[in-house]
């Protein structure tokens, strides 16, 4: 696994709260990542999706208008069944039922703030390792049926 | 996938599968509640249309959409997203489509490919899922909403599907299309003065009242309605109001 690649990886932010996107920039920024966009508005988190071909999401969960459960919903239906396109989610809401919750409808991993940013950003490398690994299988394997983000 | 799941506090599984559902539930409640707002606040509208097939295809992850209204043996494209053809185009009803749109129409819907709908290249299409919907009022075909998406539909996105095209349906049987329905040649036969008092018959008013309006005597009234249902073949007034009303005039009161 080269590191420059993983490096190049494509992230997208996504939260209501200006300082938590200046934060979560700023760290990913001193990992290295330079192919970050973020959004205050999770309604148009799909149209980035679409342009941006992300590798990785990081989802904040409580929002006005769309909130991060009906944005993991929408991604469900246009993420490919046997495509591989992990969310973590960042919420300042630890009750058990959110953490199932958001973990049923697709999230790949939860994280509850305040987060340590060290341990944030290690998930976040985990995620990126995973995504890799998966895409070379598939180019490998074209035909190859996961189970995948469903 | 089995039934008898266990109960959700039992298996992971399980409840995963529950808190999906309820989420895809409140997606499409929160749908029709904008729609129903919309509505509410601004009426039926071709943007409202466009905004209905945006939605749909965001909500379902579909790339490609449309939704038309058939005239005169063709579907007339009224919104469009995507490799689709655009507003205005008319693709004619052959093959699976007139045999889609024969009336009763079937509530269901159908996955087989139209090539004469979709621009999508062969390649992406055999990774596409296709979902025609027929659009009706009365089982009487009023147009087709079309999507393309990357994975399969639940039985509740249909669901919702189906209510739209009921809503859809509903909304543009409403629409002023059904003007040819009535004889233009007919009417060609009225005077001017004819066609004024016909326009008149639908708000079911007296032959007094319709010369109190028009300025002229009842008895003259009289003999111009006899006319207009001489000249359209029609038995009495009530059929030549309800002649008038298919030919546009509304039911205004004097």
């Amino acid at each position: 696994m080269n590191i420059e690649q993983l490096r190049s990886s494509k992230i997208l932010i996504i939260d209501d709260a200006e300082a938590n996107l200046r934060l979560l920039e700023t760290l990913l920024t001193k990992e290295g990542f330079e192919q970050v966009i973020s959004t205050s508005d999770a309604t148009k988190t799909m149209d980035l999706v679409n342009a941006f071909q992300p590798d990785l999401i990081l989802l904040d969960l409580m929002m006005p208008v769309l909130d991060g459960f009906a944005v993991l919903d929408q991604l469900s239906h246009h993420v490919g069944q046997h495509d591989y396109l992990p969310v973590l989610v960042l919420t300042a809401d630890a009750t058990i039922a959110t953490r199932r919750k958001a973990l049923a409808l697709g999230a790949k991993d939860f994280l509850t703030k305040p987060f340590d940013p060290m341990e944030a950003m290690l998930r976040v490398w985990i995620l990126l390792e995973t995504r890799w690994l998966f895409t070379q299988l598939k180019q490998h394997q074209p035909n190859l049926q996961l189970p995948g983000y469903q | 996938m089995q039934n008898n799941l266990p109960p959700s506090t039992e298996s992971a599984f399980a409840l995963r599968n529950a808190l999906k559902q309820s989420q895809v539930q409140l997606a499409h409640d929160r749908l029709f509640e904008r729609l129903g707002q919309k509505l509410f606040m601004h009426g039926w509208s071709e943007a409202l249309l466009q905004w209905l097939l945006d939605e749909l295809c965001m909500q379902f992850g579909a790339a490609h959409g449309l939704i038309s209204q058939q005239h005169a043996g063709a579907l007339k494209m009224l919104a469009q997203r995507g490799k689709t053809f655009p507003v205005g185009a008319r693709v004619p009803m052959l093959g699976a489509l007139g045999q889609w749109l024969k009336e009763p129409i079937r509530f269901e819907a159908h996955t087989q490919f139209v090539p004469s709908l979709w621009t999508v290249t062969t390649v992406e299409q055999s990774v596409l899922h296709c979902y025609h919907l027929p659009i009706a009022c009365q089982q009487r075909a009023v147009g087709l909403l079309g999507l393309m998406t990357g994975n399969p539909l639940s039985a509740a996105s249909l669901q919702v599907l189906h209510s739209a095209c009921g809503l859809i349906g509903f909304a543009l049987q409403g629409q002023p299309n059904s003007q040819h329905v009535i004889d233009d040649s007919a009417l060609q036969k009225l005077t001017p003065r004819e066609r004024e008092v016909f326009a008149l018959l639908p708000s079911g008013a007296s032959n007094a009242a319709l010369a109190l309006k028009l300025g002229i005597s009842p008895g003259t009234v009289k003999i111009h309605v006899e006319r207009i249902l001489s000249k359209l073949d029609l038995n009495d007034r009530t059929q030549a109001a309800v002649k008038a009303v298919e030919a546009g005039f509304k039911s205004e009161g004097l």
